[in-house]
């Protein structure tokens, strides 16, 4: 029952969609959002039910779900229209429908006045629908057909105010970007594919198990980090990440739903369910991407002051993190922080629109301040959200950092030539408290810098408020109780799984068994110090990385003190610098110049793809324009011309005629095929047609007669 | 031979309805023609239920068993010739027929704003589309090259006289581009013709041709083989067209009136892809098989997908950057039979229906702009999507389903041919590899040319020269949402709308091969 509870809710958005497509404008403002978000809601109560079935359903075992619907053939092998159901697709089709509710609810406020309200709710429904089908896809060709889908919606809604120059720039450099790692993608399909003969997850991961690469290792680490460009591109990792922050153009809960919550964490999604076919070269390469991406951004926060822009950057270096968590062999981790991520950091951008919405439209940071008195709630729950992000204990992104944190110093403990991958997420995680808290005080608390700003300042509405609410319970509490699945030896000596409980428990039991890095016998990518039994899964590194008490709890109290020491030092210097006025942000800032100006140019990435990579294109496109016209054209051209000018030679000899005839033979035959045409169009077309349609009858009737004869 | 009739009734329906267009009064021109448009369509639609059903019923056991539909009548038979009227069916044309009398229909409905000289007009248009529908039924070679020719002057006169400034270029340009790819076509016709031997005697049939037998063995002529593979191919690159035999087509298009771009783009180029799967693979399959000509064939088509986005991106004319994008698009046709894998071949087939709805439906939009502002400047446009919410709607689907979206129907032929493309042993494992992969970077530059392009077109501040430009009519809407449903439903369920009629008769002609 539980596939086609959630076929039914995947498709309430699209039936959103149909109706607003064509009647949005009739429905007009509020009834457009009351109608999406109704359905949202209604999706998210069938998801929940659903998950609670699940709960009941689930003992402990892996259970998968799934069901298949006929639909093309690609040469002789059957792509079935199939959809796959474990615990994490409940998780994380809870998630996406419950966050998208809370956004749906508060874009109905932040809209207000849009003279296309319609229009916005009619692309967040397409959205909803398309990230539903991500979720419940069963195979990378239907993954890739909604992830394209989320892509074009993230376009239309980043150029939602497509009159605005930079909105449109905005939303096309979104799409492109992503096209390159969508090549990729494709490529690694394609390579899929053609060593597999199969598209579905589970039959890729049959297929590789029983030897489909054997022999060809380098062709599968090449396909996977092919299929990982997939995810640079949609996740914003580094050297594609470019997009994410200028996608900041569109509307906030756009920014909140797709480009926090949902669509970037689809690249971490897809690496999660592929993981079994990741080789350990390239999942070295998927951790050193999310290892750069995290710090590089992280850096960028410091320095931006665009409240938007800097959640933006914050966005990245948490993907990063979930990223390289996934590279390290931290599954479980990494998909938890994945959830626990999507719901503060939706509030927290819907906390900035709050305050973009009470400051009317001001998103200058700098011209902020002192807005705690103003707008009480927005403060609050984004005082939460930030603790959360940093890793207060006992708020979920703590549990989920830690995790990460532990599994990372787990493998850099038996990795020891990886212990940047280590270091670079501990560094991390004080700079992202610091440039959180640096966020928190200047928007909030300090002092208000700008009056007319502050004079007029107001909180939200309720219908704004509320979804901040929601989600700040979310954030505060759905990390409790978690525990992973245990494996402890019965009496008669057999091994026993105990179920996990919590959100992390629901989503280790998604975690694969197999998986082609755990069989390489040279380097144990992520298995735990000492060797595992055969087969046992909660045994593994990622799950002994993010256990609670697990056998290697050593290294989950470690890293979980580090964490905490690590935020509570960016806390601290955020602190001295923004509230005790102890260091002075000009004076470093002038001290560190060239860093800072590094910084402030996000390090100059868009300056070198403009100048490198789009520069090239167009030229190339120039170049062959000009070939197009002056080479091949020259070429036809050319030799039309010789052949009147042979012609007119043999002309001149042959008829002997004399020079003025030559040069009048010359002009009728280079000007003869545009006469008839010409002569045509001063009434001849008539005759023309008509003998043309006379010869031609004439044809027929005569086959006619013939058959009719014989 | 029991022949139905029926295939012929919907060839020459069109051309039995010029003679009615010679004598009715001035202002029922246009819905003569449009009546004859329709039932042309609505008699092709009757084709289906021959489809239907099994796959051995419908395809055959082998390509030679799978055409239906057949009416044959002996023609010429005098001077040693044997030539007949020869006309049939199988999945490749089944298809291409019902597209030509869709596509037809809607351009019929789109010429309905041509005032000069209507009666030849559409005279010359029904003529046109019998010329069409017979390239897509003849089974007799002779008879093709009939047709073939047949279609060549209607569209010169309809370039050459109801097209833009620069017509007489553009229609001398395609009418000697075509007629060089015809001579070709017409030594490689004779030269078939005089090799053959079915019972003794000389054959056009393309039936026999394409039986083991008729034509010497490949081993002992393979001169004579590759060498008519090479003249067959030039004749069909032209109307492709391929690089570097393609510049005909921007001129065209440019110069070419609005229902007169659908149909070059939508169908006439769809005659070489055609061409190649009737003639040249079949007759002629241990040439197509060759490693040098499938090697050659690839990389002319990669080319065609790169240089054809890329000029694509490089125009300023709206017309010109969607002419280009058709050379892009018809070098995936290209590429998925080139290298002769099953999704290759499943893929370039449906690429050269959906681009036929595509490429229609983006003339067709450019067209409807261009009859509003009288200029096709994509720099001097902009801002249209704030007054033209309706016509944007359904360009951003046009626009899209060319872009090779999921979900709309360019998206389909480009994975079945990239798929099957990645697999081919044709020209080695590696060579394969390479070739799909720059072809797959195309996605990024088709994505470039096509965002670009939309966004200084539709987004943007309004302009103030545009503000009293007439929203898209009702009529426009009729021609244009059967397109934008198709690029949807086949997109959506590619197999059950087109696949299903199709994959039997390329495997067949993939087992010719080896």
């Amino acid at each position: 029952m539980i596939p086609y509870a959630l076929i039914i809710a995947w498709l309430l958005p699209l039936g959103g969609f149909a109706v607003l497509v064509f009647f949005g404008r009739r429905i007009g403002e509020p009834g457009a959002g009351i109608l999406a978000a109704g359905l949202m809601i209604a999706s998210a109560a069938i998801a929940l039910v659903s998950g609670f079935n699940w709960l009941g359903l689930n003992t402990g075992g892996a259970t998968t779900l799934s069901l298949k619907i006929p639909w093309i053939y690609i040469g002789d092998q059957a792509m079935d229209f199939g959809v796959r159901v474990d615990s994490l697709t409940i998780v994380m089709f809870t998630m996406v429908t419950v966050v998208a509710s809370s956004i749906f609810v508060y874009s109905v406020g932040y809209m207000h006045g849009d003279k296309r309200f319609a229009r916005f709710f009619t692309y967040l429904s397409l959205f909803g629908f398309s990230m539903l089908g991500l979720v419940l896809a069963d195979s990378l060709l239907g993954l890739f057909i909604f992830w394209e889908l989320v892509g074009v919606c993230s376009y239309f809604l980043i150029g939602f105010w497509f009159e605005k120059q930079s909105a449109s720039d905005a939303a096309k450099k979104a799409f492109i970007v992503n096209r390159v790692g969508d090549f990729l993608f494709i490529v690694g399909i394609a390579t899929m594919f053609s060593m597999t003969g199969n598209l579905t997850l589970e039959g890729i991961f049959a297929k590789v198990r029983e030897g489909a690469f054997a022999g060809h290792d380098t062709l599968l680490t090449f396909a996977g980090i092919c299929l990982f460009f997939g995810a640079v591109g949609k996740s914003a990792q580094f050297p594609l990440h470019v997009w994410l922050p200028d996608a900041m153009e569109g509307p906030t809960p756009v920014s909140a739903l797709i480009h926090a919550a949902t669509m970037v964490a689809a690249g971490v999604y897809l690496v999660g369910r592929i993981f079994p076919i990741l080789t350990v070269p390239a999942l070295h390469f998927i951790a050193y991407i999310g290892a750069i991406t995290l710090f590089g951004s992280a850096l960028i926060a410091i320095v931006m002051t665009d409240i938007k822009r800097v959640l933006a950057y914050s966005t990245i270096s948490q993907l990063g993190y979930m990223i390289l968590s996934l590279g390290i062999g931290g599954w479980v981790a990494g998909l938890f922080h994945l959830i626990t991520h999507a719901c503060f950091k939706a509030l927290l951008f819907l906390g900035s629109g709050s305050v973009i919405h009470g400051c009317n439209g001001e998103q200058d940071i700098r011209k902020m301040g002192k807005l705690h008195a103003k707008m009480p709630i927005t403060s609050i729950t984004f005082l939460v959200a930030t603790l959360a992000i940093s890793g207060v204990p006992f708020l979920s992104g703590a549990y989920s950092k830690d995790a990460m944190l532990s599994a990372m110093l787990g493998f850099s403990w038996v990795h020891r030539a990886h212990w940047v991958l280590f270091l670079v997420p501990a560094v991390g995680a004080a700079i992202t408290a610091f440039y959180m808290m640096r966020l928190y005080l200047l928007v909030f608390h300090t002092s208000a810098r700008d009056h007319h700003v502050h004079d007029h300042a107001h909180e939200s509405p309720r219908v704004m408020w509320l979804p901040l609410a929601f989600l700040a319970v979310l954030t505060v509490s759905i990390g409790w109780f978690g525990s992973l699945p245990q494996q402890h030896q019965g009496a008669s000596g057999e091994t026993a799984v105990a179920a996990g409980s919590g959100l992390i428990g629901l989503i280790a039991d998604a975690q694969p068994q197999w998986a082609v890095s755990r069989q390489s016998s040279n380097a144990p990518h992520g298995d735990p110090p000492a060797p595992p039994p055969e087969g046992a899964r909660a045994e593994t590194g990622a799950a002994s990385a993010g256990s609670h008490e697990g056998s290697h709890g050593g290294f989950h109290l470690a890293a979980t003190v580090i964490a905490t020491g690590a935020m509570a030092l960016g806390f601290l210097l955020a602190f001295l610098t923004y509230s005790f006025g102890v260091i002075s942000p000009e004076q470093t800032t002038r001290r560190l110049q060239p860093v800072y100006r590094l910084l402030v140019n996000k390090f100059y990435f868009d300056e070198l793809y403009r100048a490198t990579v789009v520069a090239f294109v167009l030229k190339l496109a120039a170049f062959g324009r000009w070939f197009d016209r002056k080479i091949l054209d020259g070429i036809a051209d050319g030799s039309a011309r010789w052949v009147t000018r042979t012609a007119f030679f043999s002309g001149l000899t042959l008829d002997n005629k004399g020079v003025d005839g030559a040069v009048n033979g010359a002009a009728e035959l280079a000007f003869a095929s545009g006469n008839i045409v010409r002569k045509g169009q001063t009434g001849r077309i008539r005759t023309y047609v008509l003998t043309m349609a006379t010869l031609v009858a004439a044809v027929v009737f005569y086959i006619g007669m013939y058959h009719y004869i014989y | 031979m029991n022949n139905t009739w029926l295939l012929t009734w919907v060839i020459f329906l069109p051309l039995i309805g010029m003679i009615p267009l010679m004598v009715v009064p001035q202002r029922f021109i246009r819905q003569t023609a449009f009546l004859f448009t329709l039932i042309t369509l609505i008699l092709s639609l009757w084709l289906f239920p021959h489809f239907m059903g099994a796959p051995d019923a419908v395809f055959g056991a082998a390509y030679q068993h799978g055409f239906k539909l057949i009416d044959y009548a002996p023609w010429i038979h005098s001077a040693g010739f044997n030539i007949d009227y020869l006309v049939g069916i199988d999945g490749i044309g089944f298809p291409l027929v019902v597209l030509t009398a869709l596509i037809s229909f809607l351009a019929c409905l789109a010429s309905w704003n041509i005032s000069k000289g209507q009666r030849g007009y559409f005279m010359l248009f029904l003529l046109l589309e019998t010329g069409m529908l017979g390239v897509f039924t003849s089974l007799d070679f002779f008879l093709f090259y009939v047709f073939w020719e047949l279609t060549l002057l209607p569209m010169y006169f309809l370039i050459g006289i109801w097209g833009g400034p620069r017509k007489e270029y553009a229609a001398i340009k395609f009418f000697l581009y075509t007629l060089l790819g015809s001579i070709l076509m017409l030594i490689a016709m004779l030269w078939l013709y005089f090799s053959s031997n079915y019972n003794g005697e000389h054959t056009f049939n393309l039936i026999y041709l394409s039986t083991a037998g008729v034509l010497p063995a490949y081993a002992a002529n393979k001169t004579m083989w590759i060498v008519c593979f090479g003249l067959l191919y030039v004749a069909f690159a032209v109307k492709i067209p391929v690089f570097p035999f393609h510049t005909w087509l921007p001129d065209a298009h440019v110069e070419a009136p609005t229902p007169i771009s659908m149909i070059l783009a939508g169908l006439l180029l769809k005659m070489g892809g055609y061409g190649l799967l009737r003639i040249s693979y079949p007759v002629l399959p241990h040439a197509g098989a060759a490693s040098v000509v499938a090697w050659t064939l690839g990389v002319l088509g990669v080319i065609n997908i790169i240089y054809g986005a890329l000029c694509a991106l490089a125009q300023d004319d709206f017309k010109k950057m969607v002419a280009y994008s058709s050379i892009s698009h018809m070098g995936f046709v290209l590429l998925g039979i080139a290298l002769l894998t099953k999704g290759g071949l499943q893929g370039a087939m449906f690429q050269m229906i959906s681009h036929g709805i595509t490429s229609a439906a983006m003339f067709f939009l450019v067209g409807v702009i261009y009859d509003r502002v009288h200029h096709r400047d994509i720099n001097r446009l902009g801002g249209l999507g704030t007054q033209l919410p309706v016509y944007t709607g359904l360009s951003i689907v046009g626009f899209f389903a060319g872009m090779g979206l999921p979900g709309l129907c360019g998206f389909i032929g480009e994975i079945y041919v990239l798929l099957g493309s990645w697999q081919a042993t044709v020209i080695g494992p590696v060579g394969a590899k390479v070739l799909t992969i720059i072809a797959a970077s195309g996605v990024i530059l088709t994505a470039g040319y096509i965002l670009w392009a939309v966004q200084r077109v539709f987004l943007g501040q309004p302009k103030p020269e545009y503000v009293n430009v007439p929203e898209i009519s009702l009529r426009e809407i009729n021609v244009m949402a059967p397109m934008a449903i198709l690029s949807i439903l086949l997109g959506v369920l590619p197999w059950q709308t087109v696949l299903i009629f199709v994959y039997g008769t390329l495997d067949n002609i993939l087992k010719l091969l080896s």
